[in-house]
């Protein structure tokens, strides 16, 4: 059966690349996440890498997203 | 009223209009392209972009794109206009493109634009990535600490010399005779034979006296 990737699943890989790579920031602010939709993912996202320090790097660069979105302000 | 040497533009192009810029002098982002931009004023424009509003898709390809075209450059005026700009963030990635294509000495005058401590391309996690993949070898020397892998390095992303050369005038006169003002007045005049010394001066942003020479050396050809 064919599938497609809902706008969570599209969230995930899109904010799992800007923590990856670094370059996806214009279509994660694009895709304009709401604060609930990046808490339901940031668990996800912390588990995508063993390096140690992972999960904390992951958290500050999703804060530094929500500041970019506005949220919390 | 005398003729006074412009060093910048008014408005650098942005969003779509940059876009358009962009693929004009041969980056190839998925849009159509606007005619013959003007190239030291589009380069500027997408570091504006790329290191201010943290487009990093647009740094890779704008450091590719310089690379692979700055014999074609005209240095100087690309200098002129970074000296107008106060972004430190604009000035420090200019300062590490002139560390980076030191062998041209032409280009070496770009280190001086920043001379602060060395700054971090990604704002945040930068330490993080450093770590994981270590610098980019591009950037080591320069005042701009980049993470390997970040900026991404295809020179697919960009046109060739030569097909650049087939599509935009002032690149093609500046290959037939170097970098220089003259060459692009030389394309301007081509492009419009009706301007005037000072408006041809106004768009190159050179002196008057070499435009005035253009046009007096078109007059002598003109007739050839």
């Amino acid at each position: 059966m064919l599938k497609a990737p809902g706008r969570i699943e599209l969230l995930m890989s899109k904010v799992f690349a800007l923590c990856d790579r670094g370059v996806d920031l214009q279509d994660c602010i694009a895709l304009a996440p709401t604060a609930l939709e990046l808490d339901a993912i940031l668990p996800w996202l912390e588990h995508q890498d063993a390096n140690p320090e992972w999960p904390e790097y992951v958290r500050g660069v999703v804060a530094d997203l929500r500041r970019r979105l506005g949220h919390g302000l | 009223m005398a003729y006074k040497r412009a060093a910048a533009t008014d408005a650098l192009p942005v969003g779509d209009d940059l876009t358009r810029a962009m693929v004009g002098i041969g980056m190839l982002f998925a849009a159509r392209g606007i005619r013959e931009p003007n190239i030291e004023d589009t380069l500027i424009a997408a570091s504006i972009e790329s290191l201010v509003r943290d487009d990093l898709r647009v740094l890779s390809v704008l450091t590719t794109w310089v690379q692979v075209h700055h014999p074609w450059i005209n240095a100087d005026r690309l200098w002129r206009g970074i000296e107008q700009q106060t972004d430190q963030r604009v000035r420090a990635y200019w300062s590490a493109i002139g560390h980076m294509l030191a062998k041209d000495r032409r280009f070496v005058r770009l280190q001086s634009s920043y001379r602060g401590p060395r700054i971090d391309l990604l704002r945040v996690g930068s330490e993080f990535q450093l770590k994981r993949r270590g610098e980019d070898a591009r950037f080591a020397n320069g005042p701009l600490r980049v993470p390997s892998g970040v900026l991404r390095d295809r020179v697919e992303d960009v046109a060739e010399p030569s097909a650049l050369a087939k599509r935009h005038r002032t690149y093609r006169h500046r290959v037939l005779f170097g970098p220089t003002y003259r060459a692009d007045m030389w394309a301007e005049n081509e492009r419009d034979p009706s301007l005037t010394a000072s408006e041809i001066a106004r768009r190159t942003y050179g002196s008057f006296a070499t435009a005035w020479q253009v046009k007096k050396d078109w007059a002598v050809l003109k007739g050839t």
